[in-house]
């Protein structure tokens, strides 16, 4: 129970001190990157499907940042080539939901 | 008894083991030996600023512009090394220095479109727009009426 409570608390506190976007404090626009913060919040909620509207690439990219310590300690068979294919998807993911975003307007 | 035995078969016990028993251990060729290979020094380096390039897409991409950069001249040299001898290193820090170089190079493309998009987008709209939300939006209201 405790450890539920300072999960919570962990989350309230990630929500108030996101780091703010130079980009979209200027203009008021979304930049590439933006919604990620909001993306790993929702899924630390267990918000799946908010997560993935919020920044499809979040999730991908949790699983690279996870992968890498571990290729790097266990030396995994083929883990190079997941990490190189894994970052493909990511850089194809954001360039799409920004060209998503900005051809219906929601930047 | 020793006849005893089928012509190729080797006895069990063998106090003096020959020279020739070992000779599996190493490889011809190979200078340094199957078990002295050593990792590419910057291999793990260069995975680690990849992954850091493509996290710091924010702030103009500046960030992920230098790591990539970083990693991508690590990763370099990392592959010169290991073809200048490819036997002194092992192959899973050379998959790895590849690797992560390539994860630089996609991470520097893609901080260096998002440079392009800014100065396309303060080409578009001026730098006193970018200095103004309120301003912004409406330019982009009088975009969408349009």
């Amino acid at each position: 129970m405790p450890l539920l409570v300072t999960f919570l608390g962990l989350i309230n506190w990630l929500e108030a001190h996101f780091l703010a976007c130079p980009f979209k404090g200027h203009t008021g626009l979304d930049c590439p990157g933006c919604g990620f913060q909001r993306s790993i919040v929702a899924l630390l909620k267990g918000d799946v499907s908010h997560s993935f509207e919020l920044y499809p690439a979040s999730m991908p990219i949790i699983a690279l940042v996870l992968f890498v310590p571990a290729h790097i300690k266990y030396d995994f068979k083929n883990g190079a080539y997941l990490i190189k294919l894994n970052y493909g998807l990511i850089a194809a993911i954001i360039i799409l939901n920004y060209a998503y975003k900005t051809y219906t307007h929601n930047l | 008894m020793s006849e005893d035995q089928f012509p190729g078969q080797e006895p069990e016990f063998t106090s003096n083991p020959k020279p020739s028993d070992f000779s599996n251990q190493t490889p011809p060729g190979a200078p340094y030996g199957q078990f002295g290979q050593i990792n590419l020094p910057n291999s793990t380096p260069v995975l680690i600023l990849g992954i850091l390039a493509i996290l710091s897409c924010c702030c103009y991409g500046v960030p992920g512009l230098i790591l990539g950069i970083i990693g991508l001249v690590l990763g370099n040299k990392d592959l010169a090394l290991y073809r200048s001898n490819p036997n002194a290193y092992t192959e899973s820090s050379y998959k790895n220095s590849k690797a992560g170089r390539i994860c630089s190079i996609i991470a520097l493309v893609l901080s260096a479109l998002y440079v392009l998009l800014m100065i396309a987008f303060i080409i578009f709209f001026g730098f006193a727009a970018l200095q103004d939300p309120q301003h912004m939006k409406e330019i982009l209201e009088g975009m969408g009426n349009q």
